[in-house]
């Protein structure tokens, strides 16, 4: 047939046919090959793609406070708390939320929003919203206002629906009286204790015992599977070393240091203000710049600034102080009173100031202006700085050509080290576990013994050890798991093996004493019996000042006693002992001992904690029913 | 197919088929201008719905004492009883009622919001409302009746720990202890604080 095929298909219809055929690979196929998923959405919700650049974002904001905030633990932390899972819930939720409650028709007026805007306090200046802060504020942030907007105006229509819930929970009188009764509820226990310490030094293992248990548990005594690597790191500090710019660079520094220290010039000052709101009608504006033209006359006719500030400031936050600011740098006002502030020589008094809060008559105490440092003085810094910023920029590119040629010399770490002017360093012997210097770091750990490192002895992908620093690993000597002879661990052996037959000798004897009760005898005659020390507890809450914690708790979650049923329990305690509670009575808490105001106050707390969990609940149901689809590589 | 040995033939043949079918051809045209009209008018009518919802939520959350609230809330559920403010307004009705003691008040008004909420997710969460109110009525049947039907997973947590509260208040010990536990089971899948969960099944 394809014969036939190719006899009569000639000319441009066979053209068409193959151009066809072409397309879809065309297409598919040469994408297919160049993408790697890396611009896949992180996941996507009913679908609306989450940009996996908005989950990096998120991420890393995350991962920078818990750094901040836990230090060298930081990296387990992380792992432990499933960060990266918990930060795409967050995002997939809050997409969730947001179609939700536009679907559903909750919307935010122009008002709202602006209102919202203008009590953020970062778009504040002097206590007002300004406009010029608020667009630059965004702009550092990368954002438009328009982008901002749309953004906040979702957070309150979330808000609107999750506070309405929340908001309208109550908790009923009888929800109430369960909760007190629970709550102040006491119980009556009898305990015998047995002593650990007593016990363990009656207690000794022959070395047949002994070498059975090292025999059973073999494995805990293994020395671990460990490596050693070579590797070379690359991090701004490393590429710099004790590089040091030129005479030229460094004067260009002191230069821009120079500028920098003149801008930053300040000025200590006093104002009065009579306020006029900003669009005020002409007549009232007339009649206030008189009013403070009155008060510049009366100033210059020789009464004190501060006094009239005192008397006839309008700016609470002043007037008292006889008008004074204090020391003002630049950026901290608004423009046309930053702009009057500078120009002011000091203790000339200014020409009325018209801002957004009405008229200002400036005074300028004192110019504040430290000499700057000289160039000497300030070597060491500008090296610094010049270190940094020049570091960085070629911290990128050597780390991007530690990537390419790490990855096109798999065998060896010697070309990138020579090409890139590094030291290739080695490591002592690292475990899956552990180590020293750069074996602390898990993901050098992790790297290590993956299959194309450890057995291949290729090197290693380009490792992130922290916000700009990076490295790039090979096994120099590899050592599997190795048995260790008996003698060599034996003092640990016998420690674990005594801990291990005392923890079966307490148990058993507690479950004695526990069958004992069980079958009729009172705790207190099996106790003596059993050389276990017992009291009874009298009366205690959860609480339960002298008790110990794991007694009152096994005590508190023990079933009300039935006549015929005694109800006992074994626990083991902190420090070895082993317990055996029984519960004798229960007495619940009394409703009617709370007078109305603390009441009110658990009636309050109760209704706020129903909110929380229903808002919970419901935000959870509606992620249920969402389409949801992550990315599975996260 | 056929062929054309001119082009009067051809546009002979357009004619007929232009009366025969043309009729269709200007009502299918005319039918999709007035759904498409339809659907525009629909989605402008309900968005200036949302927007009087909203306002009229506003006004709700501003004012102050019990009679100026209640009287915020008819307005809205007047105006605006498609929205999801109607059913925040009603549930801030039915908070109020309680607050002053009308307990069987707020139960009837929850009965009939939650018979018909302006929005359908919501019925979870006002079932479970309704039957705290009916345990606090003391009609423990009407409300093991009301947590019988299935809810979404998450709802169902809530639910079981509620048929446990009754059933232990009823003195069903054994039943209450099943739904206690399915509860804790739920809880834990749902990585919740169960607490005091445990403490009510650790009493009974």
């Amino acid at each position: 047939m394809l014969m036939d095929l190719r006899d009569r298909i000639s000319g441009w219809i066979a053209y068409v046919i193959v151009g066809i055929i072409i397309i879809p690979f065309a297409l598919w196929g040469i994408g297919e090959y160049f993408a790697d998923g890396k611009d896949d959405p992180a996941a996507v919700v009913n679908g609306v793609d989450i940009p996996y650049r908005a989950y990096e974002q998120a991420y890393d904001v995350q991962r920078q406070q818990v750094m901040q905030m836990m230090g060298a633990n930081a990296q387990q932390m992380i792992e432990a708390m499933g960060l990266k899972q918990q930060v795409l819930d967050g995002l997939v939720m809050s997409e969730v939320l947001n179609q939700y409650v536009r679907e559903a028709g909750y919307r935010v007026s122009d008002r709202d929003l602006a209102q919202a805007i203008s009590e953020v306090s970062v778009f504040q200046e002097n206590g007002a919203f300004n406009q010029k802060r608020y667009e630059s504020v965004l702009r550092f942030q990368g954002m438009s206002p328009a982008q901002f907007e749309t953004r906040l105006r979702q957070d309150i229509a979330v808000e609107q629906f999750q506070n309405g819930l929340a908001g309208s929970a109550f908790a009923l009188d009888v929800e109430l009286d369960r909760f007190v009764r629970l709550r102040d509820q006491q119980r009556r226990l009898e305990v015998a204790v047995l002593d650990a310490a007593a016990r363990q030094s009656a207690l000794s293992l022959d070395e047949a015992a002994l070498r059975a248990y090292f025999e059973k548990n073999q494995a805990a005594y293994q020395q671990p599977e460990r490596v050693r690597l070579e590797y070379l790191e690359v991090s701004p500090a490393l590429v710099m070393g004790e590089a040091v710019p030129d005479e030229a660079t460094l004067k260009t520094l002191y230069e821009e240091y120079l500028s920098a220290h003149a801008a930053e010039t300040k000025r200590e000052a006093r104002h009065i203000l009579l306020s006029l709101p900003q669009g005020a009608p002409a007549e009232q504006d007339a009649e206030v710049r008189k009013k403070i033209e009155a008060l510049a006359e009366r100033i210059r006719g020789g009464e004190s600034f501060a006094d009239v500030a005192r008397s006839e400031s309008q700016d609470p936050g002043s007037a008292a102080e006889g008008g004074s600011l204090g020391v003002v740098g630049r950026g901290a006002m608004v423009e046309p009173f930053e702009k009057a502030l500078f120009a002011l020589e000091p203790g000339k008094l200014s020409d009325p100031v018209r801002t957004e809060f009405g008229y200002h008559l400036i005074l300028v105490d004192r110019v504040v202006d430290e000499a700057p440092r000289t160039q000497e003085q300030m070597r060491d810094e500008l090296i610094a700085q010049w270190r940094e910023k020049e570091g960085e920029s070629r911290y990128y590119e050597l780390a991007d050509r530690l990537a390419a040629l790490a990855y096109e010399h798999p065998d060896s770490l010697t070309p990138a080290a020579e090409a890139l002017n590094l030291k290739v360093n080695s490591s002592d012997w690292i475990t899956r576990n552990g180590g020293e210097g750069i074996g602390q770091q898990v993901p050098v750990r992790t790297a290590a013994f993956v299959p194309e490192v450890l057995n291949e002895r290729r090197n290693s992908d380009v490792l992130t050890l922290g916000p700009n620093h990076v490295a790039v690993v090979r096994v120099t000597e590899h050592e599997p798991a190795q048995a260790r002879a008996f003698e060599d661990v034996r003092a640990d052996v016998e420690r674990a093996a005594l801990a291990e037959a005392l923890t079966t000798r307490m148990r058993e004897e507690g479950d004695a004493l526990a069958q004992a009760v069980r079958s009729g005898k009172s705790l207190q005659q099996a106790a003596e019996a059993a050389q276990a020390r017992y009291t009874d507890t009298g009366w205690v809450g959860r609480r339960g000042g002298q008790v110990d914690p794991a007694i009152l708790r096994a005590g508190f979650a023990l079933s009300r006693p039935v006549a015929d049923k005694p109800s006992v329990q074994v626990v083991q305690l902190g420090n070895g002992d082993v317990a055996v509670v029984r519960l004798m009575e229960v007495k619940d808490g009394d409703p009617t001992t709370l007078d109305a105001s603390a009441r009110d106050a658990l009636r309050g707390q109760l209704a706020r904690d129903f909110g929380l969990r229903e808002v919970e609940t419901m935000s959870r149901a509606l992620r249920e029913r969402a389409d949801v689809k992550t990315r599975k590589d996260l | 197919m056929r062929t054309f040995e001119n082009e009067q033939e051809q546009i002979d043949a357009l004619k007929d088929w232009w009366r025969e079918n043309g009729r269709s051809v200007i009502a299918g045209v005319v039918l999709a201008g007035v759904a498409l009209g339809g659907w525009n008018g629909w989605q402008w009518w309900q968005e200036r719905q949302f927007a009087e919802g909203a306002a009229a939520y506003d006004v709700l959350e501003r004012a102050t004492g019990d009679e100026a609230r209640l009287s915020a809330v008819q307005k809205l559920v007047q105006e605006a009883p498609k929205t999801p403010y109607a059913d925040l307004a009603e549930l801030d009705a039915v908070r109020l009622l309680i607050a002053q003691g009308k307990i069987d008040e707020a139960r009837a008004r929850l009965e009939s919001l939650s018979a018909h909420p302006a929005r359908p997710e919501l019925e979870p969460l006002l079932k479970l409302r309704l039957a705290r109110l009916y345990e606090q009525l003391g009609q423990a049947d009407r409300a093991l009746e009301l947590l019988k039907a299935p809810m979404p997973g998450p709802f169902a947590y809530m639910a079981e720990e509620l048929r446990g509260d009754v059933l232990a208040q009823q003195g069903r010990i054994d039943e209450a202890r099943q739904a206690y536990d399915s509860a804790l089971a739920r809880g834990l899948e749902l990585g919740r604080d169960t607490g005091m969960l445990q403490l009510k099944r650790d009493d009974l």
